[in-house]
């Protein structure tokens, strides 16, 4: 461990924190690489970091599970009150109640079908919540199709961060190697400047660009 | 990476590069509000689309008298994001009995009742389709009725016309057509059509549909390309104006065409989405750079510029209907093992081409020459006996020959065989040159007609 996580653990920070915290820039940045140089679309950066905690509340296996979950039940509403005249606040309180229904079923089809027992933290199921607000807002302002693709992307993301922050190469590198938190900082710097195409998008205009 | 040329993704124009080098700030604030705008465009006297009426609060909406609304008209959040919250009605709908509220008919034949309307607009107010989700504005605005030319592409919706502006100069443009799928908007995200515009002349070229090239429109069947859209240029100029009035560096003006009214400004967009480029085939970026130096004096001035630098897609597109490319006058070739381009004219009277004999003799056919100029050739050829001549000396001699009729009478030249590859084009073809005895020639290679059937000839280049 290096000397200034040492020092902080010391000073009574606890280890668990600090790891999240000194890794939440690296993070940060990977998010930016794939949205700027890569080119995935993802909800912002908070939704998508504080989606990968769910996971770590709920299990890998359930949280992509309670995920898919809240995508169906969302779409399942929508097309339930696409006919009604609501206000808009109130069709979020639907949506709301909506994804407490659908956290309520999915956690008994866990128990059911794979006789899941784990305790759900208040703070899975508030996340939870929150992304599947962000889909029915994202649904508003992008359309059905693009909202669901971005909601997918998120948690496809969301997994690979997941699988980065469980790896217990990746804590141990991060606590030895706080700067590089640091290091993250002057490559965002570097990738907000950069005005090259997308990967994405050299497969989106890839009739422009064949030799 | 394989298959991809590094100049052509250049010459394109990614999300990155937009936001970061040519987004104008300013001119952002202003498009964001439809109000802001369209109150700076008519300040210029640039025609947009009228307002009725504007709810900017509660108080407002209480105090709103429904029933002085007409017929057909446009609901609008005055800060809309990419056509969400907007409906239209085209007319009032029959009541059946006193008591019934108001409704009006919109574009899928649905109903819109007075009561829907007034929560759509609640929802306006409360920010739901704002860009940044704060408190809106709804916008009436009269409804903007479809030219008989653009009616027979699509069924419903509006179809206008995006003109990208930088620097006060059109630098690329599209006619964009609603869908069933797109719900009537024009918008291409939300699945309307694209098809690109050549700025020269305002005729449409290839379209698109969710970045895919589609030759008709998906509900009816119509031809998309070659359309000659019109007022193309009081188009361009209200483009123009519009970024001058907006005070932009960097611009999509939408304009629509009013079947009464003529050309109206929709709105503008200092965010204009990049598929414009796959329906027009061509790079942003690329256009964008190369009016990035030059200052233009008027509205028409811009337009000759964007019309000289632009213009000329059409080529292309005869291309593609004809399967032929255009070539000028002179073309660059290379003939047989030749490292080199050589300029060669292109000539429509002869029939077979020609080169000179120090051409031959570059190439390699000295022997041929050496052999050629052994040979006797017979004087007094005339159309009568140069066949029977060629005939005896092709007989008497193991040579190839040719008779050939040019404006200085019948000669006899030997002939070769070999590749001609036209460059600036992937033509390569298998053909035969005569060698012309005079050095004296003005043009060493001439390209006769035979050559030329993969090609069509502008004579003005």
């Amino acid at each position: 461990m290096g000397q200034l996580s040492l020092f902080l653990i010391q000073s009574g920070i606890n280890q668990n924190a600090l790891y999240i915290l000194l890794a939440i820039p690296v993070i940060a940045l990977f998010i930016v690489f794939i949205r700027q140089i890569i080119g995935f679309e993802t909800f912002n950066l908070y939704i998508t970091v504080v989606s990968i905690l769910a996971f770590f509340a709920t299990g890998l296996l359930y949280g992509i599970f309670f995920v898919l979950y809240i995508l169906i039940f969302e779409i399942i509403l929508r097309y339930l009150i696409k006919n009604f005249t609501l206000h808009h606040t109130a069709k979020e309180a639907l949506t709301i109640s909506f994804i407490s229904f659908a956290i309520i079923a999915s956690l008994y089809s866990a128990h059911a079908l794979f006789n899941y027992h784990h305790e759900v933290s208040i703070y899975a199921i508030l996340i939870l919540m929150l992304l599947g607000e962000s889909l029915a807002t994202i649904k508003i302002k992008k359309g059905e199709r693009h909202g669901n693709y971005i909601y997918i992307q998120t948690i496809i993301i969301g997994l690979l961060i997941y699988i980065m922050i469980g790896s217990s190469d990746f804590r141990t590198i991060i606590l030895k190697y706080p700067i590089l938190s640091l290091i993250a900082i002057i490559f965002d710097l570097y990738i907000g400047r950069v005005t090259s195409l997308k990967l994405t998008e050299y497969f989106r205009f890839r009739k422009l660009i064949k030799d | 990476m394989i298959g991809i040329s590094k100049e052509k993704s250049k010459g394109l124009l990614g999300m990155n590069a937009r936001n970061l080098l040519f987004i104008d700030k300013k001119a952002t604030v202003i498009s964001n509000s439809k109000i802001r705008s369209k109150k700076r465009l008519k300040d210029f006297n640039i025609p947009v689309s009228k307002t009725i009426a504007t709810i900017k609060d509660l108080a407002e909406f209480n105090n709103f008298d429904f029933s002085t609304l007409p017929l057909s008209f446009v609901l609008k959040p005055n800060r809309g994001l990419g056509g969400e919250g907007i409906i239209i009605v085209y007319g009032k709908k029959k009541k059946k009995s006193e008591e019934e509220e108001d409704s009006w008919v919109m574009p899928n034949k649905e109903v819109m009742t007075l009561t829907k309307l007034k929560n759509h607009i609640l929802d306006i107010l409360n920010g739901n389709f704002s860009i940044n989700s704060r408190d809106d504005i709804a916008l009436f605005e009269e409804r903007i009725k479809v030219i008989p030319l653009f009616s027979k592409f699509t069924k419903q919706g509006l179809p206008d016309i995006r003109v990208i502006v930088y620097r006060n100069i059109p630098i690329m443009a599209e006619c964009r057509i609603p869908t069933i799928e797109s719900k009537g908007k024009a918008n291409l995200h939300s699945g309307g059509v694209g098809v690109g515009i050549d700025i020269a002349n305002g005729i449409t070229t290839n379209a698109i549909l969710k970045d895919s090239s589609i030759e008709v429109h998906p509900d009816t069947g119509e031809r998309l390309g070659g359309i000659k859209i019109p007022y193309w240029n009081k188009i361009l100029e209200m483009s123009i104006l519009s970024s001058i009035a907006i005070n932009a560096k960097f611009l999509g003006v939408d304009i629509a065409i009013d079947k009464n009214n003529g050309p109206l400004i929709l709105e503008v967009n200092a965010r204009p989405g990049l598929a414009i480029q796959i329906a027009n085939n061509d790079g942003l970026k690329e256009r964008l750079l190369s009016v990035s130096k030059i200052k233009t004096k008027n509205p028409q001035s811009s337009i000759r510029i964007a019309k000289e630098i632009f213009g000329g897609e059409i080529e292309e597109e005869v291309n593609e209907l004809t399967g032929k490319i255009i070539i000028g006058k002179k073309v660059k070739v290379l003939i047989g093992n030749m490292t080199t381009p050589a300029e060669a004219k292109v000539d429509s009277g002869a029939y077979t081409s020609s080169i000179s004999e120090d051409i031959a003799k570059e190439l390699g056919y000295d022997k041929i020459l050496e052999n050629f100029n052994k040979i006797d050739t017979p004087l007094n050829l005339n159309i009568g006996n140069i066949n029977i001549k060629e005939e005896e000396l092709k007989k008497k001699y193991t040579l190839n020959l040719k008779s050939i009729r040019s404006a200085n009478g019948f000669s006899i030249r030997p002939v070769i065989s070999t590749s001609l590859e036209f460059c600036d084009t992937d033509v390569i073809i298998d053909t035969e040159f005569t060698i012309a005895q005079r050095s004296y020639m003005r043009y060493p290679i001439i390209i006769g007609r035979k050559d030329l059937s993969n090609f069509l000839l502008d004579v003005t280049k």
